[in-house]
C-alpha cells in the first residue's frame, strides 16, 4: 500500500488527521482578518489571491466565535484546487502512515448525523480523529450551520 | 422443557439485561476512556483492548441520559457479536455495575416486555424477555443494540 500523508492538527484538546495533500497553505494567525459572527467564522484568511473562512473550532467540535489564546496558525484547504476552509490550530505537523492498519473507522452506530469523524487512531496513548477534508467542509459550513 | 444458559447484567438504574452465555468475552475496569466528539451520549467513548478501539456503552443512560453509570466506577463486560455469518467478531463493552451472574433460564420463564418507557426502547433490542426473581429482563441481541436504528430511537426518546 502506499505511505499515507497525514496533517495533524491540534486545538484544544483534539488531534485532528486530515489527508496532507489538501492542505492550500498554512499562515499565522496573525495574518487573520477577524471577522466574528459572519457565518459562524472567526475571520478571513488571505494569501495568494486567494480566501478561506477561518474556523475556531472547541475539543467537542463546536464553533468558537473567536480563537482560543492557544490558536497560533490558521491551516488553509483546498477542495479540487479551490478554497475549501481554513482551521484555526496551535499546531500543525505530518504523520506519515506506512499502512492504514492503525486508523480504525468509527462504527456508523456512533456517529451522530453530519459528524465528521470518520475514524480513530491511537498513537502514544492519545486518540486521534481522522476526517476528510469534504467531510469537515460539509460540517462546518452545513451542519453547524443547520 | 428446553433451557439455556445467560449472563444476567446489572446496567444501573435497576436496569439488568441478559446477553447469550457464548456472547460475553471478558470484564475489565479500563484504565482509561477516549471520549469521541459527535458521538451519542450513551456511546461517547472507546476503550482500547488487544489493538481494538471498542465502542463503550451505557444502557441506562440511552433510556434516561441523566442515569447513566459513573465512568470512573463501573466496569465494563467486553461482548462479542457477528453481524452475519461468516463476518468478523466486533466487540461491544457494555457498562455494568456489578459482576456478571450465570443463570439457566427454562421456557417457563418466558414473559412479555412490560409497557413503559424503558421498556419500549429496550424492545427494539430484545430478542425476548424472561422473569427473573420476579423482575422482566430483556435478551439483548447486540446486532441491534449496535446499529444506526437504536441510535436514532434513543436519541428520540
Amino acid at each position: 500500500m502506499d505511505q499515507m500523508n497525514l496533517a495533524v492538527i491540534n486545538f484544544d484538546t483534539v488531534q485532528l488527521l486530515i489527508p496532507q495533500a489538501a492542505i492550500a497553505t498554512i499562515e499565522m494567525i496573525d495574518n487573520m482578518e477577524a471577522d466574528a459572527g459572519t457565518a459562524g467564522t472567526v475571520g478571513r484568511l488571505r494569501s495568494g489571491g486567494r480566501e478561506w473562512p477561518v474556523y475556531a473550532l472547541s475539543a467537542d467540535l463546536s464553533r468558537r466565535t473567536e480563537c482560543m489564546a492557544s490558536n497560533k496558525y490558521c491551516v488553509a484547504f483546498e477542495i479540487d484546487g479551490e478554497p475549501a476552509f481554513s482551521l484555526a490550530c496551535d499546531e500543525v505537523s505530518s504523520l506519515a502512515l506506512d499502512s492504514a492498519d492503525q486508523i480504525k473507522p468509527l462504527q456508523s452506530f456512533m456517529r451522530n448525523h453530519g459528524n465528521p469523524i470518520e475514524a480513530l487512531m491511537l498513537k502514544d496513548d492519545r486518540l486521534m480523529l481522522v476526517s476528510r477534508v469534504e467531510s469537515m467542509q460539509r460540517f462546518l459550513e452545513v451542519e453547524l450551520a443547520a | 422443557m428446553s433451557s439455556s444458559n445467560a449472563w444476567l447484567l446489572e446496567c444501573g438504574d435497576a436496569l439488568t439485561v441478559a446477553v447469550g452465555d457464548h456472547e460475553i468475552v471478558e470484564c475489565v475496569q479500563p484504565e482509561r476512556y477516549y471520549s469521541i466528539p459527535g458521538t451519542p451520549g450513551y456511546c461517547s467513548s472507546v476503550l482500547s483492548w488487544q489493538g481494538k478501539l471498542v465502542p463503550v456503552m451505557d444502557i441506562a443512560a440511552a433510556i434516561h441520559e441523566e442515569r447513566g453509570l459513573p465512568q470512573d466506577t463501573s466496569f465494563v463486560c467486553l461482548l462479542s457479536y457477528q453481524r452475519a455469518p461468516r463476518q468478523p467478531l466486533e466487540y461491544l463493552a457494555l457498562r455494568i455495575s456489578k459482576t456478571p451472574q450465570k443463570i439457566q433460564v427454562d421456557d417457563e420463564q418466558v414473559c412479555e416486555l412490560p409497557e413503559g418507557d424503558a421498556f419500549d426502547l429496550l424492545k427494539s433490542v430484545a430478542f425476548c424477555c424472561f422473569s427473573h426473581q420476579q423482575l422482566p429482563v430483556p435478551i439483548l441481541d447486540i446486532v441491534r443494540l449496535c446499529s444506526e436504528e437504536f441510535r436514532e430511537l434513543a436519541q428520540a426518546s
